[in-house]
């Protein structure tokens, strides 16, 4: 155990050479007290070199571990919650407690999809929008219309710069459904460091597809009613995004989409280097950089580790055969501009998701009505919580 | 002293108001921050043109109400205009007083290999990819066991320094 040591003349010497050192422990000394046992530990660990910080402590005041303190110094990183399949244990075994008998603790995953009916106003599920419809004046709702229209910006986009602002606005979609289902998430950890990423990156998709908006000639009222007043059957989001549930699929789906938006950042970028919304799609892409990182860690940990391989492997193989869509702006799908995006994001899904992609070789266009559960539930919450704020504060 | 002259003086004023607000989250001037780009001053009209430290940051909001009362506060009765620039801030953009600041209250820039704030130790370790906040990255120091956080870290991978150890 833990104990404190009885060699009153014993004292311990810290020593730092210099400050880009470390301070670390250089010997021990015998004194009868503590002033000599400084200048004797200056002379004996001081005397070669220039010190920048000296530390003399009596070993009698220090707390120390016994030869039988194996299990308490034992390094921490073998607990369970900082293992890769921890986050999908946890949330098999609370489904399997939630549909026990016995079961007292209710589930705080996502709501059902039965629970989360899509609004009374959408529109059939097969209605598919026209190439234009991502106009802002073309998809309003009755309170959008109220506001002025945006100024688009597809002019000042130059060759392709109209499919590209179209495809924009389609990511700005996904990212605000990743960004609220990732916010969903922070309290779902008791790992803090997972806890303050997936914040972080469920942050900062929203700030991308409000940024994306900005950019596109949309002012704050536009762009909320865009997000919030938008009926479910009117949005053309991925069909990757139904698959924002388990966290495999959610950690699939955030790289798919880091990936598409790195991906049209630098087709961007590279078409109108010039433009003054240069930096912000700079930023956007740096910023989607770290995440697709960080999900390309997560997805390796989760291929790896045996308990969630298979899963894993399930789960990325259905997100990616989905997000086939993720460049099919055009009904027609497969412009060359959207031939060649694909093939840049299939590669970079391939090159940080690992093998087990099923991405189709051309894109697929996107439908409206897709979207699922992950969409309902996510903007039902935006619209229930805004609903609950004082008049005025969001109109 | 003609119109032209007035505007300019008023212009740096307020220019110096605003540099004066202060960051919601660390105590800095927003000029310090590089957050401030410019003031300009037309007719009746103010336009305050700002810079976020990352995209994400929260406290634009705040940030912008601070603002806007100061200008008020300086200014009665003119039009005010915030405009933020997204992408526009740099780790560069902090002046060196800042950079004092900000190592006084425990934080380094981002743009040149990390130091301790408070040894000057370089022996560090990053503690993780994300920090508390979106615009900062958790560091360690092993010289003195202190923990820190470099801020400005846009694009972590183009702007963060490696440093020995790597990243945990």
């Amino acid at each position: 155990m833990p104990h404190v040591p009885t060699d009153p003349d014993v004292y311990e010497v810290f020593a730092q050479n210099g400050l880009g050192k470390t301070l670390g422990h250089v010997g021990s000394i015998v004194s009868p007290c503590p002033d000599a046992a400084w200048h004797l530990a200056k002379e004996t660990y001081g005397r070669r070199d220039d010190l920048a910080t000296l530390w003399v402590v009596r070993r009698a005041d220090m707390t120390v571990s016994g030869g039988d303190d194996g299990d308490l110094l034992a390094a921490k990183t073998r607990m369970p919650h900082r293992q890769p399949g921890f986050p999908t244990a946890r949330r098999r075994d609370r489904s399997a407690a939630a549909s026990s008998p016995a079961a007292v603790i209710l589930p705080t995953a996502a709501v059902p999809p039965a629970a989360v009916a899509p609004p009374a106003t959408a529109p059939p599920a097969t209605a598919a929008l026209p190439a234009t419809a991502a106009s802002p004046a073309t998809v309003a709702p009755p309170r959008f219309r109220d506001s002025a229209p945006p100024e688009r910006r597809d002019d000042a986009r130059g060759a392709g710069g109209s499919e590209l602002s179209d495809l924009w606005l389609l990511l700005a979609d996904d990212l605000f459904v990743l960004g609220n289902r990732l916010g969903e998430r922070i309290v779902d950890y008791i790992d803090l460091e997972e806890s303050l990423a997936v914040g972080s990156i469920g942050q900062e998709a929203l700030a991308h597809a409000g940024t994306i908006l900005v950019l596109s000639g949309f002012d704050q009222p536009a762009a909320d009613a865009w997000f919030f007043d938008r009926p479910q059957g009117r949005w053309r989001v991925s069909r990757a995004i139904e698959r924002l549930t388990d966290w495999p699929s959610t950690v699939a789906c955030g790289l798919v989409i880091a990936a598409a938006v790195t991906v049209l950042a630098e087709r961007t970028v590279a078409v109108e280097p010039g433009e003054g919304w240069l930096p912000a799609i700079t930023a956007v892409r740096d910023e989607q950089l770290v995440h697709l990182d960080h999900w390309r860690r997560w997805a390796r940990a989760l291929a790896a580790f045996p308990e969630t391989r298979a899963e894993f492997a399930r789960a990325y193989a259905e997100v990616t055969e989905r997000a086939g869509d993720m460049f099919g702006a055009r009904p027609q799908g497969g412009s060359a501009l959207a031939v060649t995006l694909h093939e840049r994001f299939a590669a970079l899904v391939g090159e940080n998701g690992g093998p087990g992609s099923r991405m189709p070789d051309r894109p697929l266009a996107r439908t409206a009505g897709v979207g699922g559960s992950a969409l309902a539930y996510c903007l039902s919450r935006g619209r229930m919580v805004r609903d609950d704020y004082a008049p005025g504060v969001f109109q | 002293m003609n119109a032209d002259q007035l505007t300019d003086q008023l212009t740096d004023q307020l220019t110096h108001v605003v540099a004066g607000v202060r960051d919601p989250e660390i105590d800095i001037g927003l000029g310090d921050l590089g957050v401030l780009r410019s003031v300009s001053l037309t007719g009746d009209r103010i336009q305050v043109h700002l810079a976020p430290t990352r995209l994400g940051c929260p406290a634009l909001g705040e940030i912008t109400r601070r603002v806007r009362s100061a200008v008020a506060d300086a200014a009665p009765g003119r039009g005010i205009e915030i405009v933020w620039e997204r992408g526009a801030w740099q780790p560069a953009s902090v002046t060196a007083a800042g950079r004092d600041a900000l190592r006084d209250a425990g934080y380094r820039v981002a743009g040149a290999p990390p130091r301790c704030p408070y040894c000057g130790c370089d022996d560090v370790a990053r503690a993780g990819r994300f920090g508390g906040a979106v615009c900062k990255v958790p560091y360690d120091c092993r010289g003195c066991g202190s923990p820190f956080d470099v801020i400005g870290t846009a694009g972590c991978t183009v702007t963060l320094h490696s440093v020995r150890g790597g990243s945990r």
